[in-house]
Parts: structure tokens; sequence; C-alpha cells
């Protein structure tokens, strides 16, 4: 179904709940996977992706459509991702290493992990990134994303974009090859 | 040197069995509950924020200005405290007798100052005393 399509159901009250749960369907995984990607823990991506959609419930009557859905939605995920990494922060008053030490336990220990040694270790890589640059890395280099659509995402310029990609490669190979 | 494209993409996360199945039916239990945030409106913000403003500033400006009711001597004597007026009084060039003059003495102030001199616990021989400090 189209963005417009959707749209207009979600804000006709008499579809809005049919509207609603097409847009769950169509947007679900991709938001999980986001999440899931930069808070490791499934449990807490769950948590992390059900509030992102409560936002986008709550907000949809005043999405302006001058961008795409899709890219609004990432926004959204992203921004949520962000605040639940630095809630966690000072939740416990960890400094983000170790917050980064905690998610790299998770990778061990996780029953909803499979890898092997050199994905483990690629994802240890990414815990030593600062969560924005991360963010940045796993929407470019996992989701095959181009710089544009990241930058509309994170509002970020895509010289900057592209900056903070190379970096992040930089030092991930550096991680893999001590 | 590991290069990053020599490592296969690779999706080393999963989930719960039929954890997407349930996922919309979660979030529309949720979400039945709120309501959604209304269109911005602005003529429901200024009946809502802009006309108790205005109220507001008005009313500060109509104090600030200084249109306050009339306030009687008596009134302003009473918000000043005791202590204060004796001290003024007492360091003032007014005698007794001037201000006596000034004061006009009802039957009640009258019968109040008595009753207030009366009510002295003062046994004879400590008033002798008083008397004799004060010289009258």
């Amino acid at each position: 179904m189209e963005d417009k399509e959707l749209l207009d159901k979600i804000r006709n009250p008499e579809t809005r709940s049919y509207g609603f749960n097409l847009l769950v369907r169509e947007y679900q995984k991709r938001v999980y996977w986001h999440v899931r990607k930069m808070v490791i823990d499934h449990d807490d991506a769950d948590d992390v992706t059900q509030e992102v959609f409560i936002k986008i419930h709550r907000y949809i009557e005043n999405f302006r459509e001058d961008a795409q859905l899709y890219t609004w939605i990432y926004r959204i995920a992203t921004n949520e991702c962000l605040s639940f990494l630095e809630r966690k922060k000072r939740r416990f008053f960890l400094p983000i290493g170790d917050v980064a030490g905690e998610l790299s336990a998770k990778l061990d220990s996780s029953a909803h992990i499979s890898a092997d040694e050199i994905q483990l270790k690629l994802q240890k890589a990414l815990l030593t990134l600062p969560d924005k640059q991360r963010i940045v890395f796993n929407m470019k280099y996992f989701d095959d994303m181009s710089y544009e659509q990241i930058s509309e995402i994170t509002g970020t310029s895509v010289g900057a974009l592209k900056a903070s990609y190379h970096h992040a490669v930089k030092k991930i190979e550096d991680y893999l090859s001590a | 040197m590991k290069k990053l494209d020599d490592i296969p993409k690779k999706d080393i996360f999963n989930v719960p069995e039929g954890y997407f199945d349930k996922l919309p039916g979660i979030i529309q239990a949720r979400v039945t509950t709120e309501q959604p945030a209304p269109r911005f409106s602005l003529a429901k913000f200024s009946l809502r924020y802009a006309l108790p403003a205005v109220v507001v500033v008005a009313g500060a400006l109509f104090w600030y200005v200084g249109i306050t009711p009339s306030v009687d001597p008596e009134t302003i004597l009473a918000g000043i405290d005791t202590e204060e007026l004796v001290a003024f009084i007492s360091e003032s060039d007014l005698s007794t007798e001037e201000l006596m003059e000034q004061v006009e003495l009802d039957q009640t102030d009258i019968e109040n100052i008595v009753n207030e001199v009366y009510g002295l616990p003062l046994d004879p021989n400590a008033a002798e005393e008083l008397i004799d400090d004060l010289d009258l």
C-alpha cells in the first residue's frame, strides 16, 4: 500500500485503527532491526520498538508529509534508540565505556544471538563507536541506505556523514586487526 | 590488516518465535488507551493560552500603575508596628499634653484606660516607689 493511502486511512476516524495496524505491519521489522542493532538485547529492542510506534500513533496527525513516511519513522526510531542508551547510561551512572561493556556482554550471553567469532568481534568493534556514529554506520553498512537518506533521517550533512562513516570503518578495521 | 569488506554481512540477531505476529496486537492494545495529540489549532491555542496571558498582563499593569483604593490614616497606622510608633513618638518633640490635645477619647477609651491602670498587678508599696521614681 502506498504511504498516502496508508495515511488517509489513519487520518479517517472510521479507519484509523485499521490503518495504523497496517502501518505497524508494514514497518515493524525495519524499525525493530534498526533498534535491535543498537540496543543488542531483544527485550530492550521490544520495549523501544513499542515506544516508537506509540509515538508514531501519537504524532501522526502532525506529520506534514514534507518528508517520506519511512524517513519520519526512522527518525523517531533513531531518536528513541539514542534516548534509551542515554537513559541507560544515566540510570546506572555508567560512563559510555561501561554501557558498551554491558552490551558486549549481552552479545556473549544472549540466547537470541547466533554468530561466529568474526561476526561477534565485528559487533564488539561497533560497540566501541559513539552511539551516533554507530547508528550512521548501521544504516550505511547493514541497511544499504544512501548518504542522502541518512542525512534526511539524522539531519546531518552528507559530507559529515561520509567523514563519520569512513572514520568508523577505520576504527573497526583497527579493532579487528588488534 | 583485517578489512571490513572481507567480512560477510550476516544478521546475527534473532527473535523469539512468532514475535512479529504478536507485536501489532500488543501495540494496538497500548495505543487504544491513548489519545492522539490534537492538530495544532491557532484558535484553540489563542483561547487557551494567549487570552489568559493577556488578562494576567493587564492585571499586572493595572496593579503596577498604582490604581489602588484610597487608604485612611487609621488603616496606615494599623499597619505599623506599635513599638515603632512608640519609638517615633518618644523621639519626637511633642509633649504629652500636646499629644493628648490631639487625641479624642470617647467614653469607651477612657474606661479601657482606667481598667488597664486598675488592672496592673501593683502592690501599694511598689506603686509608691514607681511614683517616686517618676517624680510625679
